[in-house]
């Protein structure tokens, strides 16, 4: 723009200096011819009139030349005077009203042998230019004319003067009005030129005021508007930048980044303080330097792979300041440059030393537990071989017994047998009969305590099993004149049969022991689904229980009453088989003397529990 | 012929009761100490139709036995176990087939029906 300021300039400048050297040129070249032309015309009417004059001269008649020079006078427009010389050299004639000048006639002398002289005189009334004649050669006569002198380049550089003032007062006014468009338009260019400067340079942008709603304003408008939506982003970045940098300046995780060599280009805090230096002390060094040996060649070989674009996680044992093994989880990114290429890679740095210790004590208590374990139950198969031991020791004399006595009843029963014996032999096999119920009560619960028995989960026909206990209590209820009625659905649960064989063959006996002397003994059994779960009950009209008694009867050892005999062991060991089969067993009694209630209830199905 | 019933039990008082259930039966009865001594038996060339095995035995007891009888003999004569303590038959029943449990103490007529019925015209 300021050059084209500059052309303009030098254009009115060059149009100037053009038209005033053309000025001049003409100027010249018309002075001369006009001059000439001026000169030729003044020759011939001058010789025209010598001829006449010369006849009146030579007659000696002044009056005939003075009529001759006034005639003369009268044709020639820019004559202004003329005069003539005789040939004694005085005056004969002239044209002056107030008298001859007397220096006109030393102002032109034609020099002797020439016939005529031009000069140019200054005179108070201008200038002229005399044309000298010699009237008769040889003569001293002479005519003499005045002609005004025709000075075209004065005018001409009056001409010339007003051009180029006129030229100069144009350029003016063209530079002027260039300067000005070119302000008009350029300012607001030039002013969003200097705020993008700056904006670029301090990322802050000054609005620049619209000052014409023309293009330019509107341009203005646009670049306001342009700069303000860019700053405003430009301000978003630089939150978002913030607040991300901020994310991994604060995280609780290691994070660094590497180039494709491993040369760390940027770590965080944490992970500086993971490893104990600084971050100054790791900026710029190879990661591999900050690695256990172990890990080095895995680091390695992670690093091409991850160049190549695979990303995971990885156990790696970095070092401590002290070169202790810090173990991490390592979360491996690729970089990519701006053209796509690998950069480098990313990593997020967990630090798992804590569960590395705590996995190793872990694993050090699960291998003294396993060893526990393993003493736990070779004390276990000790346990259950010595129970074994003493079930064999306890029931080979009772069964030893039970068989002599059957021997000795065969052999006595062969000779024919006494009431007496009879009822030696009766109390004999009660005595063994109740010797193995209570060494059996003892050895299940102490089976079942100990864990030496394993329960056997099948399909139990539960009105069978019921049936089948009622027919092993057979002998004794109708030994005792007991009425058992029977309430029994077909039932099937998934459970232990022998087990529960166990449970009602207890309460059973229970409700056969415990009746009431003189009082014609009932037994009710009923055995009903109940939802999905099956209820067995069995109701005697026996001595019942108190309150306190119902607490207690549970206990292991607990006997109601010393009059009863037994092991006491049964309805602790039936508790623990159905508890363990996933059932509840209660006792319920009005009172002592109304009887009681036992209640089993079993679920349809149980998972084989290990008692 | 007669058939021959290898008892074999450690117990004295046992062997007698066996002998006294068992005779007028019209069977042979051959006793052995323990499992060792029964396996003698076998190996001497014997007829054996039906054991008779108790558990608690020294030297060799019920559950080797069994072992060697099912297993390594691979031979197929019926076995009742026979013992004071029923659960220990359990282990005998992983080795190989068993032909009835007598539960010492119960009735000899339990026992005899065993036999009875494992040796087939026997009633």
């Amino acid at each position: 723009l300021k050059l084209r300021t500059k052309l303009a300039l030098l254009l009115a400048a060059g149009g100037v200096v053009l038209g005033l050297v053309m000025t001049l040129v003409s100027t010249y070249l018309l002075t001369d011819k006009v001059q000439e032309e001026q000169r030729k015309k003044a020759v011939a009417v001058t010789h025209l009139l010598a001829s006449g004059i010369s006849r009146s001269l030579v007659a000696g008649d002044a009056g005939g030349v003075r009529e001759h020079l006034l005639e003369a006078l009268q044709e020639i427009d820019e004559a202004r005077y003329g005069f003539v010389v005789g040939f004694d050299g005085e005056i004969i004639a002239h044209s002056f009203e107030g008298g001859f000048p007397a220096d006109l006639l030393e102002a032109n002398i034609i020099p002797h042998g020439q016939s005529s002289r031009t000069a140019v005189l200054s005179t108070t009334s201008g200038t002229l230019t005399d044309f000298g004649v010699r009237v008769i050669d040889g003569s001293r006569a002479e005519l003499h004319l005045g002609l005004t002198h025709l000075e075209f380049r004065r005018e001409l550089r009056t001409i010339a003067a007003v051009i180029i003032g006129f030229s100069l007062t144009f350029m003016v006014i063209v530079t002027f009005v260039v300067v000005s468009l070119v302000n008009v338009f350029t300012k607001p260019i030039a002013r969003l030129s200097e705020a993008a400067a700056s904006f670029g340079d301090t990322g802050k942008y000054t609005t620049v005021p619209v000052t014409s709603d023309d293009e330019a304003g509107r341009l203005t408008d646009s670049f306001n508007h342009m700069a303000r939506t860019l700053g405003e982003s430009l301000e978003r970045v630089e939150k978002s930048e913030h607040r991300y940098r901020t994310l991994i300046e604060l995280a609780q995780e290691g994070v660094v980044s590497v180039d494709t060599g491993g040369v760390i280009t940027y770590v965080n805090e944490h992970l500086a303080t993971m490893l104990g230096h600084s971050r100054r002390e790791m900026l710029g060094r190879d990661l591999g330097a900050f690695l256990d040996e172990t890990s080095r060649p895995d680091w390695k070989s992670l690093l091409e792979g991850l160049l190549t674009g695979q990303p995971g996680q990885h156990d790696i044992r970095m070092k401590g300041k002290e070169g202790e093994p810090v173990f991490t989880l390592v979360s491996l990114s690729p970089l990519a440059g701006p053209d796509g290429a690998p950069a480098g890679a990313f990593a997020v740095v967990t630090d798992i030393t804590g569960r590395v210790h705590m996995e190793g004590a872990l694993q050090r208590a699960l291998t003294d537990l396993e060893r526990q374990n393993a003493a736990l139950l070779k004390v276990d198969t000790i346990k259950d071989g010595l129970i074994r031991d003493v079930t064999h020791e306890l029931k080979t004399p009772v069964a030893k017994h039970s068989m002599q006595i059957e021997l000795l009843k065969e052999i006595l029963g062969r000779h024919g047998l006494t009431e007496e014996s009879r009822g030696i032999i009766d109390v004999m096999e009660n005595t063994i009969r109740r010797q193995e119920h209570v060494i059996r009560n003892i050895l299940n619960l102490s089976r079942l305590e100990g864990g030496g028995r394993r329960y056997t989960v099948e399909s139990v026909p539960l009105d069978r099993l019921l049936d089948q206990v009622i027919e092993d209590y057979r002998y004794t209820i109708d030994a005792h004149g007991v009425v058992v009625t029977r309430d029994i659905e077909p039932v099937e649960v998934t459970s232990d049969r022998e087990m529960l064989w166990h449970v009602f063959s207890n309460l059973l006996s229970n409700a056969i022991k415990f009746r009431q002397e003189g009082v014609p003994s009932h037994i009710d059994i009923s055995l009903r689904r109940e939802g999905d779960r099956v209820r067995l009950t069995v109701r005697d009209n026996g001595v019942g229980l108190s309150a306190e008694d119902r607490e207690r009867a549970f206990e292991r050892f607990y006997q109601g009453s010393a009059h009863f005999e037994g092991s006491g062991v049964g309805l602790n060991i039936a508790r623990k088989i159905v508890t363990d089969l996933g059932g509840t067993i209660t006792l319920d009694s009005p009172g002592k003397g109304l009887g009681a209630v036992a209640t089993v209830i079993l679920p349809p199905t149980i998972e084989a529990p290990t008692a | 012929m007669n058939r021959t019933v290898l008892i074999v039990e450690d117990d004295i008082d046992m062997q007698a009761y066996f002998g006294i259930v068992l005779a007028g039966l019209g069977l042979n009865l051959v006793t052995a100490g323990n499992g060792a001594e029964a396996i003698s038996i076998l190996d001497s060339g014997r007829n054996v139709d039906l054991i008779i095995l108790d558990m608690v035995m020294p030297v060799m007891n019920g559950e080797e036995f069994f072992r060697i009888l099912r297993r390594e003999r691979r031979l197929d004569i019926p076995v009742i176990f026979s013992s004071v303590d029923e659960t220990r038959a359990k282990p005998l029943e992983l080795i190989g087939r068993l032909d009835g449990i007598y539960i010492k103490g119960r009735r000899s007529q339990d026992l005899k029906e065993l036999i009875f019925r494992n040796l087939g015209q026997y009633s």
